[in-house]
């Protein structure tokens, strides 16, 4: 408490010494209400500078950031607080693992109020430099302009990776990476010209994932930590609608399994034990050494009518994608029958200790299930834990890894209930995860005003190697048939 | 005899033709594209003030004319100032092409053809073109590249190349294909030229043709075609229209035709400068000539491009949604339309919302259950249309995934009206942190900001007095959530009446849907189960005509159970002695007139549209 009074002292005589002097002011019995919300979060020190408005009655603040007694700036602005980017970019640097608190300062016919201090802390870990996403709206069947979009995180500066613009307003979804490697990404193109484009190894190339035994074409992908396959779920997917919309919309699958890809060979394979009649396998993911395939499964049953009872369970194999072996049995992880919930996505750390999953009431797609919640699997101990400091009272979920294993990036529909926007949680060293924070953009009113959801973000170690135009390129010649 | 004040009577003449086309321009747009297209493009455009709003369109080749496009047709909201505006616009082009036709020299004589262009694209917004595409946004780029080319012609002649070039890059980071357009007139005007150079007019070509290529590679992430053509007739092959490409393609070529006129010995050393005039009788003539064939031109389009019936339907459609029910079923009154559908949809959801859609509902022509409901298809028009009646039923959750729905397949930008549409369901659902998402848009449109400060005050008392009714708001209909099919409209229906059998409007649409269906099983399955409920006064007329079709079929019984009326016995036993003894096709049409507002002449006679047999409902 002592050494607080002293920082705030401290800052107090920086302010009145060679910020703006304010000679008097009343104190606020509250913390200052801001926009975005950083109070208690860990940011990256590589971070962009996370500009806000504040939300308080007045026509001119003063916004001080101060690093307790090392170093500082100030901001005075009428509302919303535009961070000086070289200022930003070096106080982070300087002070890695410090606290950062801001002191700010409203000003109403000409009295100042002063509230108390918001705090955030400097990580001393960086996070991957640029995320990519999905823009589209949060609709039901309908879509007109979308595309997959990356942002730096260090620059706030947003630029398309592909948009429908290119490709006849066609719908794009499930990029992936490989390792967080912008050189090495997939997606698909639905509709004309449709297939999976796959950019890797400098080559752009659009495949055909359906194979004549499999039920549809390949959906949701995620590559082998090697880099030459990729298992993708092929799924029969409908979706209803809720007269009384607590959730909106229903996903359901009617069936789904799971096959891989070897990019190498251009070969589509699979097994009996991820490719059954009398379940649905779905939501695959890779062990970190490549060794086991993780997805979630559930008991085949009719669908519409059992919608409302299908929970998937979190289950491994072990396999050998070389080989093409798979091991007879599955591991069940995360049993349904025991929590009485589904699972979905599952996404290992890069060091394959945690798997971060999604958890709600039931079903296959838990985007619109606001008690979908994030939980975490040792993968080690098997001891299964909700993410309580990450989750809200919205689904959160598409979760995604930085590829040092420090940040969680995930879309949240939190801010509004409707759109997502990308949060950022951080994971320290003892294990613990923090309050997360929306990404930061240039402008604050951004999440405000953007009509469009962030879907499917994921963190990149650079730049997308692939121009749009080689893209557009892809998706308008043949698409190459896999042996299968 | 020689005029000397023949240049004088040109330019009052041309004036004239402009004052005249304005007036005509603007009673034609009043009377023909109130609604369709003035009030149609202002919804299907959400201007609002943010950084992120205008972020979306600088990126799009012509981005700036486009945003510039929507800020001002966003006061097409109302509908008079809208048509002003159009006019104004229309005006605006055809004094450009007479600046630039009378800096050609004498032939300001023929006046009539500067207003090939405005009047052609007067009847773009022809609605049967079906091509709402273009919006004001594409006049602002004529304007911009006529504008330019104007003050081109202003330039003195050593500074024409730098200006010329610089005139080319501003337009087209402006207004993208629209630079073409100037490039096009800057070189017939080079190749006219006394002192013409062949090197600026290669370096012109060379820059029209390289920078598109240059925004394809380091600024725009769009399609080859659209940094040449954005904002043209050719931006997009998916909406071409002949009319559009006729009037942009006019401008160069007209421009040929005047510079080759002026050229003409009849024309050349005539004018002011000259002191040459024509004689009074040619004057006269020319005049004449240029009015008749202004006239001749508005007159071949007003027959050939007006449309009543998709103007009246989109007046029914704009008051369906303000909620004046009157105005609907007058409007609705006496319309013998082409396509019935939409009268019989709006005039329907006029009844059930004034609570005389049993009673009235055989008085005006009924089409089948398709004017009941749409079937689905994601389309802007219809998706509004569907939701409208998912609305009035007190049905928000699908009333606001139809908006939304509407608001993402606009074909402009986000739909206004939708997200209008949005705000109130959102209301009905006192669902605070949706109303808070959208208004909050609405909050920063100029024109919606007033009618935003309203909601957020109903809204306000809404969330503190639950007993407190939102002006205009249709009542929240109460039932269990089920699962809802667009496909299955009876379903949800029944659906919405099994766990509240006391839901009137659901039980009036579902009868009603029974009854165009001609499914009198059905229809008194669901008397029997619900009527009671309703607390009817009387029973409504539609109702009891069919109970007695179901009554003289063995029923007899129908006629104690729901107190028929004698009067209603007697009707139909009139009718029936008249169906007996007409023994002609005349006699049974005029049996079918004398009877045309009773269910027996729509059970006996009208072949239904159903609705599992139309794909879809069009007005656009």
């Amino acid at each position: 408490m002592t050494k607080k009074i002293v920082y705030s002292l401290f800052a107090l005589i920086l302010l009145s010494g060679c910020g703006t002097k304010i000679d008097s002011w009343e104190s606020a019995g509250r913390q200052a209400k801001i926009f975005p919300e950083y109070e208690g979060t860990y940011i990256p020190w590589n971070i962009a500078p996370l500009n806000f408005k504040v939300l308080e009655d007045g026509d001119l603040y003063l916004v001080r950031f101060v690093v307790e007694g090392k170093d500082s700036f100030e901001v005075k602005t009428k509302g919303k607080v535009h961070i000086p980017a070289g200022k930003w970019k070096r106080l982070l640097e300087k002070n890695k693992g410090e606290k950062m608190a801001l002191h700010i300062f409203s000003r109403k016919e000409n009295k100042w109020t002063r509230y108390p201090e918001l705090h955030f802390t400097i990580a001393e870990d960086d996070v991957d430099p640029y995320i990519a996403y999905r823009l589209i709206e949060p609709g039901y069947n309908a879509w007109n302009e979308m595309g997959l979009y990356q942002l730096s995180l260090e620059s706030s500066k947003e630029s398309p990776i592909v948009t429908n613009a290119l490709t006849n307003g066609t719908c794009m979804n499930c990029h992936t990476f490989h390792k967080n490697s912008p050189g090495s990404m997939v997606f698909h193109i639905r509709g004309e010209k449709g297939g999976t484009v796959l950019s890797h190894n400098g080559e752009v190339r659009k495949i055909d994932t359906k194979a004549p035994w499999m039920i549809a074409a390949g959906v949701y992908p995620r590559w082998h930590p090697g880099g030459r396959y990729i298992v993708f779920s092929t799924n029969k997917t409908t979706q209803g609608f809720y007269s009384l919309n607590k959730n909106k919309i229903e996903v359901f699958d009617h069936c789904s399994d799971l096959v891989i890809y070897d990019s190498e060979e251009n070969r589509l394979f699979t097994d009996t034990i991820i490719h059954s009649e009398k379940s649905y396998e779905t939501f695959p993911e890779w062990s970190a050494d490549g060794k086991e395939l993780y997805f979630c499964s559930a008991p085949a049953m009719p669908m519409p009518d059992k919608f409302g009872e299908i929970r998937y369970s979190l289950v491994r194999v072990s396999c050998n994608p070389e080989t093409g072996e798979f091991a007879s049995r599955a591991d069940t992880l995360v049993s349904a029958w025991e929590t009485g919930k589904s699972v979905s996505l599952p996404r290992i750390s890069p060091d394959g200790k945690r798997v971060v999953f999604c958890l709600y009431d039931f079903g296959t797609f838990p985007i619109w299930h606001p008690e979908n919640d994030l939980y975490e699997l040792n993968t080690e101990t098997r001891e299964i834990r909700e993410m309580t400091e990450v989750n809200s009272g919205h689904s959160d979920s598409f979760h995604s890894w930085s590829s040092n294993g420090r940040w969680l990036l995930f879309s949240s529909r939190r801010m509004d209930g409707t759109y997502t926007r990308p949060y950022i949680s951080y994971l320290d060293s003892n294990g613990n995860w923090h309050k997360p924070f929306v990404v930061p953009q240039k402008d604050p009113d951004h999440y405000d005003f953007r009509m469009k959801s962030y879907n499917l973000p994921e963190f990149i170690t650079g730049k997308v190697t692939a121009t749009p135009y080689e893209l557009q390129k892809a998706w308008e010649s043949d698409a190459v048939k896999p042996e299968s | 005899m020689n005029s000397p004040n023949s240049p004088t009577l040109y330019k009052i003449a041309a004036w004239l033709a402009a004052a005249l086309f304005a007036a005509g321009a603007l009673i034609w747009i009043l009377s023909s594209y109130q609604y369709s297209i003035v009030k149609f493009i202002s919804e299907m455009q959400f201007f609002h003030t943010d950084r992120v709003y205008f972020q979306q369109f600088s990126i799009l080749p012509g981005g700036l004319t486009l945003y510039a496009g929507s800020f001002i047709s966003q006061f097409f909201h109302y509908p008079v100032t809208g048509s002003i505006i159009l006019t104004l616009t229309l005006l605006f082009i055809y004094l450009l092409m007479l600046d630039i036709m009378k800096q050609c020299g004498a032939i300001h004589r023929f006046f009539a053809l500067a207003m090939v262009v405005p009047v052609t694209l007067l009847f773009l917004y022809n609605p049967s073109n079906a091509v709402m595409y273009y919006r004001l946004a594409h006049f602002l780029g004529i304007v911009l590249a006529l504008g330019a080319f104007s003050l081109y012609l202003r330039i003195p002649s050593r500074f024409r190349m730098i200006g010329g070039i610089l005139l080319y890059l501003a337009l087209y980071s402006l207004a993208a294909g629209n630079a073409l357009l100037f490039a096009a007139l800057l070189c017939i005007n080079e190749l006219f030229r006394d002192e013409r150079s062949w090197l600026y007019l290669a370096a012109i070509l060379v820059v029209a043709a390289g920078t598109p290529l240059l925004a394809h590679r380091f600024i725009y992430i769009a399609t080859m075609n659209k940094v040449w053509w954005a904002l043209t007739p050719f931006d997009s092959p998916k909406f071409f229209n002949i009319i559009y490409c006729i009037a942009w393609c006019a401008i160069p070529i007209l421009y040929l035709l005047w510079q080759l006129l002026s050229r003409l010995p009849s024309v050349r050393g005539r004018g002011e400068k000259t002191g040459k005039m024509d004689r009074r009788g040619v004057v006269i003539a020319l005049v004449l000539c240029n009015l008749i064939v202004v006239g001749g031109v508005a007159l071949y389009g007003i027959k050939n491009y007006r449309n009543k019936e998709i103007e009246g339907i989109s007046q029914m459609a704009y008051e369906v949604e303000q909620g004046n029910w009157d105005r609907v079923i007058e409007l609705g009154e006496g319309k013998n339309y082409l396509n019935a559908v939409p009268i019989s949809y709006f005039t329907n959801i006029a009844r059930l919302a004034n609570g005389t859609l049993p009673e009235k509902m055989f008085t005006y022509r009924q089409t089948g259950t398709y004017g009941l409901f749409d079937s689905w298809a994601i389309r802007y028009s219809t998706c509004l249309f569907i939701g409208e009646i998912y609305y009035r039923l007190g049905v928000p959750a699908i009333a606001e995934q139809c908006a939304f729905e509407a608001l993402v397949c606009s074909p402009y930008e986000h739909s206004s009206k939708a997200a209008r549409r949005i705000v109130q369901t959102s209301m009905m659902r006192k669902d605070t942190e949706s109303f808070e998402k959208y208004i909050r848009l609405f909050e920063k449109s100029p024109i919606y900001r007033k009618w935003a400060a309203e909601q957020r005050l109903h809204f306000e008392k809404s969330l503190q007095d639950p007993g407190y009714k939102v002006p205009g708001l249709p009542e929240t209909a109460r039932f269990d959530n089920f699962m809802f099919a667009f496909g299955e409209q009876q379903h949800n229906l029944i659906s919405m009446l099994h766990s509240n059998p006391c839901n009137r409007k659901a039980f009036e649409y579902l009868m009603a849907f029974s009854l165009l269906r001609k499914d009198l099983t059905v229809f008194l399955e669901f008397m029997d189960q619900y009527y009671e409920n309703m607390n009817y006064e009387k029973l409504p007329r539609a109702f009891e005509e069919a109970l007695l079709i179901l009554a003289y079929n063995d029923m007899q019984e129908l006629l104690l159970k729901y107190e028929i009326s004698p009067e209603a016995i007697a009707r139909f036993n009139s009718l029936n002695n008249e169906i007996a003894q007409a023994s002609n096709a005349v006699l049974i049409r005029n049996l079918q007139k004398r009877h045309h507002d009773t269910y027996w002449i729509y059970y006996r006679y009208t072949k239904p549209m159903m609705l599992e047999n139309i794909p879809d409902l069009l007005v656009y």
